[in-house]
């Protein structure tokens, strides 16, 4: 016998029953990636009904808990990302014991890893860009400054070979790279490639490059981030629609149409 | 078996049978306590206090193998010191750094231990102006000896800046997978074209499975119970979570002490048992509340939630 009420001072959602998607095995993968004899990941906290119920449970208060829970633990996940990621990471993990089926909380734990690694390129001519927050900045190219040379006798001066710039090697690389389907290597060099254009065209032209390769992978926040970059260099770009795929021009169009 | 034997233990057992059938319901003595207990499931309080910008420990590696030029022409070293330099300046200033640098004394050895420079964030400049690559030192070492989160003045994050390819001391996975385990995110800055073990980013674990804010606690919410009608008077008190309290049947009003209170009036019948289920999220944008009565003898978890939060019967 049970007898109820609800008190949703605003919208409240329904509780999802039952939802399984092919995400949820990653919970399961999560709880066997734990070493042997360490605790339970899902073990409730001070606090939290034991055992920790989930979104699909039987019971529909506990359902509903689990359902409201996940959502607390997500916004509180999000506020987390930017300064202490672990500890983002850890939420979005619980988030997922609580709602297996969560396509935030895998995505948070795409966004949050327990490690990541930076491969600036190192440049010389071009300044540091900063357009990135602190740890995303430590992806991008850095500027260092060479020694000055020591003076050299002054020599006949003879009419110089025309050479292809850094800039129109580095992009055919680029394109090369592109048109091989070999992605991480372009996204990896892009940015490089970018720091050395003498003007934000050819800035835009190098990052568009990449955002291709990063939408080749999946990647759409990088995608977005490079296409933020080619319109900071070059506010007026535009995709030329017969040589740019659709998927390429969709995403660039939502990017653009974001900016303020 | 005799059969006077056989026949009395019929009659015996036909007996028992009678004894184990299904009794009159005893009457209900009308003066019965009836007993209430809450239970709160709850998530954040309302307000959740920001927390304090996480220590970052900044490591930059300046061994002899800095030394060497990288594909792009400028020395190692040089980009470990621009990268670090860059980082540092626009690292938020409220957050605590750390500055520490391997391999630096000239000479030393492998596992010749680490420490934080001295000095405030406007000396790190010249602090990362003066690294020279000249020494020796273990990366490894030095990262596994770095306190964790967990700890009193613990990094909650570590960033370090190397070629990785000094060959001097321990492997650098389980390094890793250790300072994940005591709550350290790691970001491996990479200076020139060594290219690094996957298993520095294949990690599995990550933080000890307890609460990773101090958010989440489990508190008791009081309540009481009290008369019905235009002047209440309390008539019990008691706590969320805690041993039952006994009242006298009849009308009355459970009164839990959120904030806004949640009052729940009930005509409860004599001699029975109740829960009071409040599930209270004050934290979230709309905040949510709901709540549910059960019988206390039934097994929880047997009471259904009508939809729109109508009375089930």
């Amino acid at each position: 016998m049970a007898e109820g009420q609800a008190d949703r001072r605003g919208k409240g959602g329904s509780v999802r029953r039952g939802r399984a998607t092919a995400l949820g095995t990653l919970a399961l993968c999560l709880t066997a990636a734990a070493p042997a004899g360490a605790a339970d990941p899902c073990a409730p906290w001070p606090g939290e009904p034991d055992p920790l119920p989930r979104v699909d449970a039987d019971d529909e208060m506990l359902a509903r808990w689990a359902e409201l829970r996940a959502r607390e633990l997500s916004d509180a996940a999000r506020d987390l990302e930017p300064v202490a990621p672990l500890r983002a990471n850890h939420l979005w993990r619980r988030v997922l014991c609580l709602d297996p089926g969560s396509d935030a909380a895998v995505a948070g734990l795409a966004r949050t890893p327990l490690a990541a690694v930076h491969q600036p390129a190192l440049v010389t001519r071009a300044a540091d860009a900063t357009d990135a927050d602190v740890w995303a900045a430590l992806d991008l190219p850095v500027r260092v400054r060479l020694p000055q040379p020591e003076p050299t006798p002054a020599a006949t001066p003879q009419p110089a070979a025309p050479t292809p710039s850094a800039f129109d090697s580095g992009v055919a690389e680029l394109e090369a790279q592109v048109r091989s389907a070999r992605f991480e290597e372009a996204l990896a060099g892009a940015d490089a490639v970018a720091a050395s254009a003498e003007n934000g065209e050819q800035a835009a032209r190098a990052q568009v490059l990449a955002a291709t390769a990063a939408l080749a992978l999946g990647r759409e926040a990088d995608a977005d981030a490079h296409f933020r970059r080619a319109l900071s260099a070059d506010p007026g770009l535009t995709l030329d629609p017969m040589t740019t795929s659709p998927k390429v021009r969709r995403a660039f169009d939502r990017v653009r149409e974001a900016r303020p | 078996m005799s059969g006077p034997l056989r026949t009395g233990l019929w009659v015996l057992a036909l007996a028992a049978a009678g004894c184990a059938g299904a009794p009159p319901p005893p009457a209900v003595d009308a003066r019965a306590p009836v007993r209430v207990r809450v239970e709160m499931l709850g998530g954040f309080a309302a307000e959740r206090a920001p927390l304090p910008p996480g220590r970052v420990a900044l490591v930059v590696d300046s061994t002899a193998s800095m030394a060497r030029a990288t594909a792009a022409g400028p020395s190692r070293i040089r980009g470990a010191r621009a990268a670090a330099r860059r980082f540092v300046s626009t690292l938020p200033a409220a957050t605590p750094l750390d500055l520490y640098v391997t391999g630096n004394d000239r000479g030393a050895a492998c596992d010749d231990p680490i420490t934080p420079r001295d000095g405030d964030r406007d000396d790190f400049d010249r602090g990362l102006a003066r690294i020279r690559s000249r020494g020796e030192g273990s990366l490894a070492t030095a990262l596994a000896a770095l306190p964790g989160a967990a700890e009193d003045g613990g990094y909650e994050r570590v960033v370090a800046v190397s070629a990785f390819d000094d060959g001097c001391g321990d492997d650098l996975c389980p390094v890793a997978q250790g300072l994940a385990d005591r709550g350290v995110r790691v970001d491996w800055v990479r200076i020139g074209e060594v290219p690094l073990p996957e298993c520095l980013t294949e990690l599995t674990r990550g933080l000890p499975a307890a609460p990773p804010v101090p958010w989440d606690t489990a508190r008791p919410v009081p309540f009481h119970v009290q008369t019905a009608g235009a002047d209440p008077a309390i008539v019990v008190c008691g706590e969320s979570g805690g041993l039952p309290v006994q009242l006298a049947p009849g009308r009355a009003e459970v009164v839990v002490k959120l904030d806004p209170p949640l009052r729940v009036p009930r005509n409860f019948l004599p001699g029975t048992r109740w829960v009071l289920q409040v599930i209270d999220f004050p934290g979230l944008d709309p905040p949510e509340r709901q709540w549910r009565w059960h019988a206390d003898a039934a097994p929880a978890g047997t009471g259904a939630l009508a939809a729109g939060g109508e009375a089930a019967p």
